[in-house]
């Protein structure tokens, strides 16, 4: 099943991942397009693990739009079960049916007619042309049981449903699933799928992608962002500014007036404070913002970076 | 270690990536490097999938031998799925990569019979040498007097045994050398068995789901409620009732400074029972101990009487009675045993705070915890005392990331602190505590 689905795959070449990317102004090493490539060709499910704020979700938006297939999207939480992921029967239904049906109709209240399909079956039974982008978001989320129920899924494409029989792929879906490392995975998941870790971006990649995002920015402002936020991460922060804050305080730049945007004045310890909600999400984290460490993130937005 | 991975893809065939066709001879050696690969990168502590061999193989095929770049990020992929364990694959995956295009550019070259193993051995035994040697060069040299010395360690019986020159170190000193764990018998403690209290923390901070159901406002239907329930609505289904599983079991990691000025305060024989019963009672339950190093004790608290614990810390060497140094001991797990802790784990630290290393790495560490923890707690056994405030420069950079801190002497504490913690909406600490407000 798994070769006839990923066909379409077998002449995809890298530049040709790549150039899907930049289309998207998604930033991508050569890592990221390998091994999502290998994925692709070998149509196993690819586990992206990295700090929040990297690009793992976004990575699976970009491959939907790339391929102008769907999106299903299935966002992990404590206590998320078979009922919210796989399916559902519908009880209320079911328990209507079987009161009404007391005269004597012996009709199975376990049939398709009676379920409610959840994100993962869903995927399984698209019936596009292309198979749909599966995005499993923040599995570490879940709690480890749940790992169990994907495991069908990922291995086999398929569905058991004890009351109805196995329901397969008819085109097996693009698996992407995203993990914040807020705890282990299991053995068993992880084989199921190839690996990739997404490491925080570096200072020139970053600057890539918020002149990418932001072009509106000057190129000296961006570096300065950028060093603001590279030297914000060395803090012992709760919650270190991500990819997405970066960009977030970037278009603030842009939007408020009298922040210097065209790269002639550089930023001042009144434009950084004003917009410090843009990259800190804790109290804490902002009141550890003192004078010296601001003269830190200013000296670092003047540093001159090629 | 044998190794049992299976064959790789017979498929495999290094001439594909220059267009080229190579004897069978070039596709055998490659094959082979790939499955000494594999084994030389278990053998070294990567966790290596039990078909890692087989992914392997696939990928190769897929991405050729013509870029080694490429052909690193596509075994990466399939081999390593722990950040920790890269540059343990990258040491590895030159040799690989050597044997492999040694293979394509000889491909009649014979086999290499220096060693059987295609010289992983020597990279992963090259690299454990080296960490041995570091580590012995990184012991202190006060080492050698451990098993000699023996110190007073608080508790009712205990008596003043020092000699040597531990009677002239001075207490608390940073620089204070560990003595190694007397495995003399426990004997009766002064202090009562900390088991029902244990319990009672446990039931307090579970969040765990257990195997008992409960009704639940988000879970699962509860379909025979609900039938029962039609019964008083003449047969009419009004809601379909939920119910879930209760939590009752606990994930934690716990960290015992045993530092000196610990061990002068708490009692040795309660505090080896308490950590006993936690190991006993807690769905998992990793122990560190601490003082100017750090040893896993989690394997030894499962032995089978107290005696045997102290005598499994001799065993491993664990050694206590030195300076405090906390934020070193958070650096190392970090670096040691980073999926010791994840947002189920409950953390609970035992230290008096007197820290004597760089606070920054306490800030550090105590900010990574924050982070990944669901709950954490700091048990003070100087917070016994009614006069006691979290003054010092260690305490005070903890505070900001614990979720609460208790006094630590008896079991008491335990129940009060199981007391404070099932009441959810109130503030909790040792301001709160019983010796507090019983007054």
């Amino acid at each position: 099943m798994t070769d006839a689905i990923h066909d379409d795959f077998e002449t995809l070449t890298s530049e040709r991942l790549q150039s899907l990317f930049d289309a998207s102004d998604y930033v991508a090493e050569d890592e990221i397009t390998t091994t999502v490539l290998l994925a692709l060709k070998l149509g196993r499910p690819l586990l992206v693990e990295g700090e929040p704020g990297a690009g793992k979700t976004e990575l699976a938006k970009v491959l939907a739009a790339g391929f102008d297939t769907d999106l299903v999207r299935l966002q992990c939480y404590e206590g998320l079960a078979a009922e919210s992921a796989l399916y559902e029967w519908n009880y209320t239904k079911q328990l209507l049916a079987v009161q009404s049906g007391r005269d004597g109709d012996e009709r199975s209240v376990f049939t398709e007619e009676y379920l409610l399909e959840r994100p993962l079956l869903r995927a399984l039974h698209h019936d596009g042309e292309r198979p749909p982008v599966l995005l499993i978001d923040e599995v570490d989320r879940a709690d480890e049981e749940f790992e169990a129920l994907l495991l069908e899924v990922l291995s086999d494409f398929q569905v058991s449903i004890p009351e109805l029989g196995t329901v397969d792929a008819d085109t097996a879906p693009i698996v992407i699933i995203t993990s914040n490392r807020t705890r282990g995975l299991s053995d068993a998941l992880k084989r199921r799928c190839l690996y990739l870790h997404v490491e925080p971006p570096s200072f020139e990649k970053e600057r890539a992608i918020v002149r990418r995002k932001v072009p509106e920015l000057d190129d000296a402002v961006v570096a300065a962002v950028c060093g603001v936020t590279e030297r914000l991460r060395e803090e012992s922060l709760l919650k270190p500014p991500g990819v997405a804050e970066t960009l977030d305080w970037a278009r603030a730049l842009t939007a408020l007036d009298g922040v210097p945007t065209d790269g002639d004045q550089p930023l001042t310890a009144t434009d950084v404070r004003t917009t410090l909600g843009c990259l800190l999400k804790e109290v804490e984290d902002v009141e550890r913002i003192d004078d010296e460490t601001m003269s830190a993130l200013l000296s670092a937005a003047e540093t001159p970076r090629e | 270690m044998t190794d049992m991975s299976p064959e790789p893809d017979p498929g495999l065939d290094p001439g594909d990536g220059d267009g080229t066709s190579h004897p069978l001879d070039a596709t055998r050696r490659v094959r082979s490097a790939l499955v000494r690969f594999v084994g030389a990168l278990r053998t070294a502590g990567v966790e290596v999938p039990a078909d890692g061999s087989l992914v392997a193989a696939e990928v190769l095929a897929v991405v050729g031998f013509d870029d080694e770049d490429e052909a690193r990020t596509a075994l990466r992929a399939a081999l390593v799925s722990n950040p920790a364990d890269a540059a343990t694959f990258d040491r590895l995956f030159d040799r690989f990569w050597r044997q492999v295009t040694d293979a394509v550019d000889d491909p009649a070259g014979g086999v290499d019979t220096a060693s059987l193993d295609g010289g992983f051995a020597s990279d992963v035994a090259g690299d454990d040498a080296q960490t041995d040697r570091g580590a012995d060069d990184a012991r202190d040299p006060g080492d050698d007097r451990r098993s000699s010395v023996s110190r007073r360690l608080g508790g009712a019986d205990a008596s003043e045994t020092a000699g040597g020159d531990a009677g002239t170190r001075a207490r608390f000193s940073p620089n204070a050398p560990s003595d190694r764990v007397e495995t003399d018998p426990l004997g009766a403690s002064a202090v009562a068995d900390p088991a029902p209290a244990v319990r009672a923390l446990t039931d307090a901070i579970a969040s765990l789901p257990g195997r008992r159901q409960a009704p639940a406002s988000e879970g699962r239907p509860d379909v025979r409620r609900a039938m029962r329930q039609t019964h008083a609505t003449g047969g009419v289904v009004m809601e379909v009732p939920q119910r879930a599983r209760r939590p009752d079991a606990v994930r934690g990691l716990v960290l015992v400074d045993v530092s000196r000025s610990v061990l002068d305060i708490v009692d040795r024989g309660f505090l080896v029972r308490m950590l006993r019963v936690l190991t006993d009672e807690w769905r998992t339950a990793r122990t560190f101990l601490f003082d100017t190093d750090v040893t896993e004790v989690t394997t030894a608290l499962q032995a089978a009487s107290p005696d045997a614990t102290l005598r499994e810390f001799d065993r491993l060497e664990a050694a206590w009675g030195g300076g405090t140094r906390i934020g070193h001991a958070l650096t190392a797990i970090r670096d040691r045993a980073p999926d010791a802790v994840d947002r189920e784990t409950v953390l609970l630290v035992v230290s008096d705070g007197l820290e004597t290393g760089d606070l920054s790495g306490l800030e550090a560490g105590m900010t990574w915890l924050d982070r990944r923890a669901r709950r954490v707690f700091w048990l003070n056994p100087l917070a016994a005392s009614t006069a006691y405030e979290p003054a010092c420069r260690g305490m005070v950079t903890a505070l900001p990331h614990v979720d609460g801190l208790f006094a630590f002497a008896e079991p008491a504490d335990l129940f009060d602190m199981a007391r404070q913690l099932r009441h959810r909406q109130r503030p909790v600490g040792y301001e709160h505590d019983w010796r507090r407000t019983d007054r």
